[in-house]
């Protein structure tokens, strides 16, 4: 309950910060690949002036100590990579949630490229996607992917997808070095 | 093949650093949390920087043949201070496969362990940003090293613009600047900016601009730039 309350409050205050400042407020909850589980955490961020962006990564609906800070661009990403998220309208964010879960430096570094807009479920397109590099290397792994939701978790444990963590970056593969493609 | 040389190369650095932390009679200290009580001696500190410039050669040697072999881009520049002349002590190792760019925020030479990870892309920024390095030759890099400089979860993030080449002295523009946001905030501060060299450091401490830590990303802890507020 107490959680609850302090995500509420804390996005509450986000967007009345963002009011506060004439600049876009994003807030957003991350759905699994397959279009249903929702992952525990969620991304409130703002985006204007263009092209900067920053903000949070809730990850204290995970029952986390800590939540993530985001920092970035607008980017664009060509379509050519073949990636899950791609194109114009994107921003690029520097996110620190891997060390946030563990509460130390673990030496891996996330950066996750997200929509700025909940999926349209006539016409799906995947809108968040992260990647990381670990310790003293040259990787670019393609961690986890998948839609983007108005719906912001409630409980400390969002209803992730079955044999999966319950955080989106907590799915992380390593099978998609991006560099060795 | 490589990447797992280039990791045991960096082990044996470890090893030996750590022999010669655990054995006192050196009398050397190289933890930022124990430097604080006991000053190293300057002998240890040329050996130690001696060390690592070694390492660093040796890494540096092992990316360019790692990058070579999957043909990819590899850069390796150091960071010049805004006014042109002082140097950082600090260096950024690139390996890049447009638009995909991952690496080491390496900082041996400023007598840190342990380095930081770097992973990004491609990106363009606008001149209307109005910072010191826009236009489409660069990259955008998450950066660990507010984290990696304490070995701890600091709660910043910060995000490294990069171009991929040094600087023409006849026609010089500024080639790297970092950004951060703080804890549980909505801030884009302008950390620092400058150029960069192909000189790389060799020292323990560079010769950083007056007064100032010889860390390029350490420089811009003064939050005045708030680029979400201009």
């Amino acid at each position: 309950m107490k959680h609850l309350t302090g995500l509420v409050v804390m996005s509450l205050f986000a967007l009345g910060c963002s009011s506060a400042f004439g600049q876009g407020g994003i807030v957003l909850g991350f759905l699994a690949n397959d279009g249903v589980s929702q992952y525990c955490d969620y991304e409130a961020f703002l985006n204007s002036p263009v092209p900067y962006a920053a903000g949070i990564h809730f990850l204290k609906a995970c029952d986390l100590p800590y939540d993530g800070t985001l920092i970035g661009f607008k980017g664009n990403i060509p379509a050519s990579t073949g990636l899950p998220v791609t194109g114009g309208e994107i921003y690029l964010l520097a996110d620190n949630s891997i060390d946030a879960d563990c509460d130390c430096y673990t030496g891996d570094q996330a950066m996750l490229v997200t929509r700025v807009n909940a999926v349209i479920p006539r016409a799906p397109k995947f809108g968040w996607e992260y990647f990381l590099n670990t310790y003293d290397a040259f990787n670019e792994y393609l961690g986890n992917y998948g839609y983007l939701t108005n719906n912001i978790p409630t409980g400390p444990v969002g209803s992730g997808p079955a044999g999966r963590p319950v955080s989106s970056f907590q799915g992380a593969t390593r099978d998609n070095n991006m560099m060795k493609k | 093949m490589l990447r797992d040389d280039l990791t045991q190369k960096w082990s044996y650095f470890e090893d030996e650093e750590r022999w010669i932390r655990v054995n006192r009679s050196s009398d050397i200290r190289f933890n930022s949390q124990e430097s604080t009580c006991r000053q190293a001696p300057i002998r240890g500190k040329e050996n130690l920087a001696m060390t690592r410039a070694t390492c660093l050669v040796v890494t540096v040697l092992l990316v360019l043949g790692c990058s070579a072999a999957f043909a990819q881009q590899n850069v390796v520049l150091g960071f010049l201070a805004s006014d042109g002349v002082s140097q950082y002590c600090d260096i950024e190792t690139l390996v890049i496969s447009p638009p995909y760019a991952s690496g080491i925020h390496m900082n041996p030479a400023c007598g840190f362990s342990p380095d930081a990870t770097l992973v990004g892309f491609r990106g363009s920024i606008l001149p209307v940003a109005h910072l010191p390095v826009t236009g489409g030759q660069t990259y955008l890099l998450a950066d660990s090293g507010l984290d990696a400089i304490c070995n701890c979860f600091t709660g910043e993030q910060a995000i490294l613009v990069t171009a991929t080449i040094p600087v023409n002295p006849k026609k010089p523009k500024f080639g790297w600047e970092y950004l951060y946001n703080t804890y549980e905030s909505f801030n884009s501060y302008l950390g620092n900016w400058g150029y960069l060299t192909a000189t790389l450091p060799t020292g323990p401490v560079a010769n950083g601009p007056a007064n100032r830590s010889g860390v390029s990303f350490l420089q811009g802890m003064v939050q005045k730039n708030d680029m979400m507020k201009k």
